[in-house]
């Protein structure tokens, strides 16, 4: 930690209604928007089946699982942190759900109450995360590797070798059933993401992980209990990949250990496109959700472009990639140093 | 105003391994007064404000709060009972509102049942906000605002922070004026005027004429101890300036017999060099000579020596180097040109603790203990051995972790980093003798008049003015990321401090 | 001018600490671990109780056979070593070797011998790209590699569909690795030569420290000239180099490749190298040790084989081993912030 003097820049004062303007851009994703606009764009050209009600209401169904997970995600990235477990307690998760449904496998019969069960099941491996990189202090790049293999265990433990088949009715009906013309998955993940959004700007616990994503040592300074923060966003991040396990399966009914697999790269990359930069402290929840919303159209594009799944999958990896490297851009400096 | 102690020290002592930073040092601010705090580097204002604040506890002596002793166990504490500080390097969050950060930690019953009731904390922040005169919303954000707003709002979060308690605030300015400009500082002796209503204050500063502006005593520091308090208005400048300098230190510390005459070849040569925080830069530097370069913090004499070594970037402007231009982007190629740079950062950017003296010492010149492409083992040895007897490291062996030797000893090996190199021809030092105990600074005087004499031209961004005077053939001064002056300096006639200093501030 | 206090205690600027002594602030564990010799304890301890349990493992037989086939891992895990050695990860070294594997499966046949230095080649180049691209964008490697890693399981999926690519014709060239002369694996002895070649290389030529140092204290190694750049980009090619020598390998050890083949090794990979003493956030360890982890990691694989617990069970425990592994040895006297 370098004791050079922060750099200053003598810009001219800023009246107060120009403030605002300033603060209103950063509170809504206009560059994601602009990439959104453009896909749509790009689809008119390519196959216009896309902006069909039939195909809207597709993206919408498979936006919805990511845009669950980026609102626990948000909350880790914003701390400065990442959570590549996303598709391992999705695993787990949604095992438990089929095993506590009714299902032609096991007897129980929980009804929704498997669903909460999903919910704690991810709580609790994101408390191992948080736990681990708040007082143990391993990155958290490399425990949440661990969690993920540790909810894949554990989901292929609950799998003993046998997919269980969903047989309770009401939960394969959530991904069914319209209410205003789109499924229950639907209308949880908009509930789930105003949740997110009130809790970013409402919350205590939201705008503290802002403030420790925006300098940590000043933070503590503050008196903010940074270690027990940084546990909640990680409890969850795995509440969220809970629930969004719990939704995916309800999609295929069936228990699937791989039931998370593509997810992690969606999310992330649609958190990083959106403006949640992976250093902490900038973007939030709705820059996430349209950040993922650019994702899933952009996956639903390729599909209705005939790109087989195999190229979508090196095409997202890309996409990763370059997402991150044009939002950190400007952050370039000489002599600094970034693992 | 009365005779009560709101807050101060009596008899505080601190001492670091070799160092005494503070001797029995008292100082006392009364209710609704403005304490000033003056010296120069090495004084100790920076140990002392460190005391005040919480940060460190002293030795022996006491803290006094309220006319009672008290102890703070970290910044947590000194804040609960309501001493603020604002630190120089910025505290704010730019990523939160000004509302926010002036109230961050403490919002108090603005956010109940957590929850935050946005309507009321932006009222109560705007409390603080205007009480201080910012002129700004609490709904702005922070991060466009410009330095001098945003130290401010700095003040306002002191200010809300010290009226935590029910008693009136103290509230710590370290060096706030050393980045505004005239009008802003203007601005900034009202504000403490006002704030001197509600609250005491103490204001460090290296310039005389805002301490004698803005304050109702002044204290003197120097050499760790307290010289003299007066009142403003009954001192005359120069007295202020005779007291922070005191007397010439003891003969020999400098081996200033040892002062060769530089040869009249230049060397270095920069010219009209401009980069983020200097500009318009030219000086040389000749074969042999020891240039110091004198300025206060924010004077960009650390950017300027970073910059010669490729550290940092230059936007105009050329250096040569024994006729060549140099054009180097990053510090290897500055490395290869035959500079040598230690850093003021030493633990973070000089040494690599983790290894041992060793690899430390053949880190940047490895090629002069190898054969071929491979490190021969027993010249390594040798040299090594060769290097620490020479600059007598104290060291178990060479083997041992760097992070186990003191301070002096450590730099020490850092030097000899780049003493390897036997086409050395420019070292640039920044502040290389800061938090060295006598015997360690004394050594590395001595050792860089050897290599003067040898012909190594030397840059010494040098810690204090006593140093910077007694060390160097010539002492450039800088302000505000200009040269301000320049004084020759001979061991017969070295130019008078309080002129050096003038240039300074 | 005072700088925000980091932590309570003496701050940089001011006169610094005499030298603490390294003995009386190090635990057992800490000494241990710095001398290496924890993993060759945690073997032997290992071998032993395995050994009892089933006596038939102490056959040259099945010794032999356990360190053929760690051989794959143990290329992967030296890899990344490399690479961690300098604080950064790979998590796309194990797609890489997928990837690698496929095409060498398809390459073997029509283009021979030449093949393999190509494909070697292939996957260094693989690795400078990568490490290039984090070096300029300053972008972290865990994002960088991610991204890479999708890019690679996606491509080999491209290639081989979801199929095995079987090698028929061109095998021979390599089948030879995966035989023994006079009882003794020919692959372990080619993995240990080239360990130890590594070791002479670190510890003989400058660079061997100036990966460390990087590791250490990337700051003050730039600014002792050390082309820190050229360093990150080279431990990724050597990563990539190993990936790919790890696909050679696969294909001599089973005679096909497929998208998946080498995925899995990523987490005992990592594992690995923790385990083996090289710490996550770099400059300490080495690629010996990293072997000997390797062996750690295959005996523990055939020890709970042995005493038959569900295949499941292996990820959770890597994950488990990973998570405490680090936390048992973090070096909390450096203080860089974890996120």
């Amino acid at each position: 930690m370098s004791a050079a003097p922060s750099v200053t820049t003598r810009t001219q004062g800023v009246q107060s209604s120009r403030l605002r303007g300033v603060l209103r851009s950063e509170r809504v994703p206009v560059p994601a928007l602009a990439v959104l606009a453009l896909i749509c764009l790009v689809m008119l050209a390519v196959n216009p089946s896309f902006l069909s009600l039939g195909n809207l209401s597709t993206l919408a169904i498979q936006a919805a699982v990511p845009a669950v997970l980026a609102v626990g995600l948000t909350f880790v990235v914003l701390m400065g942190g990442i959570d590549l477990s996303l598709e391992g307690v999705m695993g787990a998760a949604g095992m438990t759900t089929a095993v506590l449904l009714l299902n032609d496998r096991t007897g129980n019969n929980l009804g929704l109450w498997a669903v909460l069960a999903a919910m704690l099941v991810g709580a609790g491996l994101g408390a191992l995360s948080g736990l681990s990189v708040a007082f143990l202090r391993v990155p958290s790049f490399i425990v949440t590797i661990g969690t993920w293999q540790i909810g894949l265990g554990i989901a292929q433990l609950l799998f003993a070798g046998k997919p269980p088949r969903i047989q309770d009715a009401t939960f394969l009906s959530f991904a069914i059933d319209r209410v205003a013309g789109l499924p229950v998955l639907v209308w949880t993940a908009i509930v789930v993401v105003l949740i997110g959004m009130w809790i970013q700007r409402y919350s205590r616990f939201g705008r503290y992980a802002m403030v420790v994503g925006g300098g940590e040592d000043i933070a503590r300074l503050s008196g903010i209990p940074v270690r027990r923060i940084r546990v909640y966003g990680f409890v969850l991040s795995g509440l969220c990949a809970g629930l969004a396990g719990a939704m995916a399966t309800a999609r295929t009914g069936v228990g699937d250990v791989g039931i998370g697999t593509g997810q992690l790269f969606i999310t992330i990359a649609g958190v990083v496109i959106g403006g949640t930069v992976l250093t902490g402290g900038r973007g939030g929840v709705l820059h996430s959700v349209v950040g993922v919303i650019v994702m899933a159209a952009l996956a639903n594009g390729m599909v209705l472009a005939g790109v087989s799944s195999f190229i979508q999958q090196a095409v997202l990896g890309a996409i990763v990639v370059v997402a991150a490297v044009v939002t950190m851009w400007r952050l370039r400096a000489r002599l600094r140093v970034v693992k | 105003m009365t005779s009560s102690v709101v807050f101060g020290v009596r008899n505080v002592s601190k001492s670091f391994p070799g160092v005494k930073a503070l001797k029995d040092v008292s100082i006392e601010i009364h209710p609704r007064e403005v304490v000033g705090l003056i010296g120069e580097n090495g004084a100790g204002k920076s140990t002392l404000l460190k005391i005040l604040s919480g940060v460190q506890r002293p030795d022996t002596g006491d803290v006094i709060l309220r006319d009672q002793p008290v102890t703070f166990n970290g910044v947590g504490d000194a804040v609960r009972e309501g001493v603020a500080m604002v630190y120089q390097e910025q505290s704010l969050l730019p990523n939160i509102t000004v509302g926010e950060n002036v109230l961050l930690g403490n919002e108090g019953g603005t956010v109940r049942g957590g929850v935050y009731r946005w309507s009321e904390l932006r009222k109560r922040a705007q409390g603080y906000l205007d009480q201080v005169g910012t002129g700004l919303d609490a709904a702005a954000t922070t991060e466009s605002l410009p330095f001098a707003q945003r130290q401010m709002v700095e003040v306002a979060k002191a200010l809300a922070t010290g009226e935590r308690t029910h008693h009136e605030p103290v509230i710590l300015l370290d060096e706030p004026t050393s980045v505004l400009e005239h009008a802003e500082i203007e601005k900034l002796y009202e504000i403490v005027r006002e704030l001197r209503e509600r609250a005491s204050i103490v204001f460090v500063s290296h310039r005389m004429n805002e301490v004698l502006a803005v304050c109702d005593r002044v204290y003197i520091m120097r050499d760790g101890e307290v010289v003299a308090v007066r009142d403003p208005k009954t001192v005359a400048e120069h007295e202020l300036y005779e007291l922070m300098v005191g007397e010439e230190r003891h003969e020999g510390f400098y081996h200033e017999e040892g002062q060769a005459e530089p040869d009249p070849r230049v060397r270095l040569e920069i010219s009209q060099l401009s980069g983020e925080h200097f500009h318009d830069i030219s000086l040389t530097v000749a074969r042999g000579e020891v240039v110091a370069l004198m300025g206060v913090q924010e004077s960009g004499r650390e950017y300027l020596g970073r910059a010669l070594f490729g550290a940092v970037p230059v936007r105009s402007g050329t250096v040569t180097l024994d006729g060549e231009r140099l054009n180097f982007r990053t510090p290897t190629q500055a490395v290869r040109d035959g500079i040598g740079y230690i850093p003021s950062e030493r633990k973070v950017d000089g040494a690599v603790l983790g290894m041992s003296v060793n690899d430390n010492l053949t880190l940047a010149h490895p090629d002069q203990v190898s054969k071929g492409p491979f490190i021969d083992p027993a010249l390594e040895r040798k040299t090594v051995r060769q290097w620490l007897d020479r600059l007598r490291v104290k060291t178990p062996s060479a083997t041992t972790l760097m992070r186990t030797l003191s301070g002096g000893n450590q730099q020490k090996v850092v030097l000899a980093k780049w003493l390897l190199d036997p086409d050395l021809r420019l070292l640039i030092l920044d502040t290389p003798t800061r938090g060295l105990d006598i015997g360690a600074k004394a050594d590395v005087y001595q050792l860089i008049r050897e290599l003067a004499g040898k012909g190594l031209s030397v840059l010494l961004i040098a810690d204090t003015l006593d140093e910077g005077i007694a060390m160097s053939h010539r002492v450039i001064t800088m302000k505000d990321g200009r040269i301000t002056g320049e004084f020759p300096s001979t061991p017969s006639n070295r130019p008078d401090k309080a002129d050096v200093l003038a240039r300074m501030v | 001018m005072t700088s925000l206090p980091q932590a309570p205690g003496p701050a940089p600027a001011a006169a610094d600490t005499a030298g603490t002594t390294a003995k009386s602030e190090t635990s057992l564990l800490r000494r241990l671990q710095d001398a290496g010799v924890a993993p060759l304890l945690v073997l032997v301890v290992l071998v032993a109780v395995i050994g009892i349990i089933d006596h038939g493992f102490f056959t040259p037989r099945s010794i032999a056979s356990l360190l053929e086939q760690s051989t794959p891992l143990a290329l992967l895990a030296i890899g990344q070593c490399l690479v961690v050695l300098t604080g950064r990860i790979d998590l796309s070294n194990a797609a890489l070797a997928s990837l690698c594997g496929v095409l060498l499966a398809q390459t073997l046949g029509s283009l021979g011998v030449a093949s393999v230095p190509l494909v070697l080649l292939g996957g260094a180049v693989a690795g400078a790209v990568i490490g290039w691209i984090h070096v300029k964008a300053q972008v972290p490697s865990f994002i960088v590699t991610l991204g890479a890693l999708g890019v690679w399981s996606g491509l080999s999926l491209v290639l081989a569909q979801a199929n095995s690519v079987l090698v028929t014709k061109g095998y021979g060239y390599v089948e030879w690795i995966f035989t023994r002369r006079f009882g003794i694996p020919i692959a372990f002895v080619v993995v240990l030569i080239i360990t130890v070649l590594l070791m002479v290389a670190m510890r003989g030529l400058p660079a061997g420290r100036q990966v460390k140092a990087v590791g250490l204290n990337e700051r003050a190694a730039a600014y002792s000239g050390i082309r820190t750049s050229l360093i990150v980009i080279t431990v990724f090619v050597g990563s990539g180099l190993f990936a790919a020598l790890a696909a050679v390998f696969q294909i001599s050890q089973l005679q096909s490749a497929g998208a998946s083949t080498s995925s899995s090794l990523l987490l005992p990979a990592i594992a690995a190298v923790i385990i083996g003493g090289t710490a996550i956030s770099g400059g300490v360890g080495g690629v010996g040790r990293t072997l000997l982890g390797a062996l750690v990691i295959s005996v523990l694989r055939v020890g709970l084989d042995i005493a038959g617990v569900d295949s499941a069970i292996q990820p959770i425990l890597y994950g488990l081993i990973v998570i405490f592994a680090i936390a048992a040895t973090v070096d909390r006297r450096r203080t860089t912030v974890v996120a």
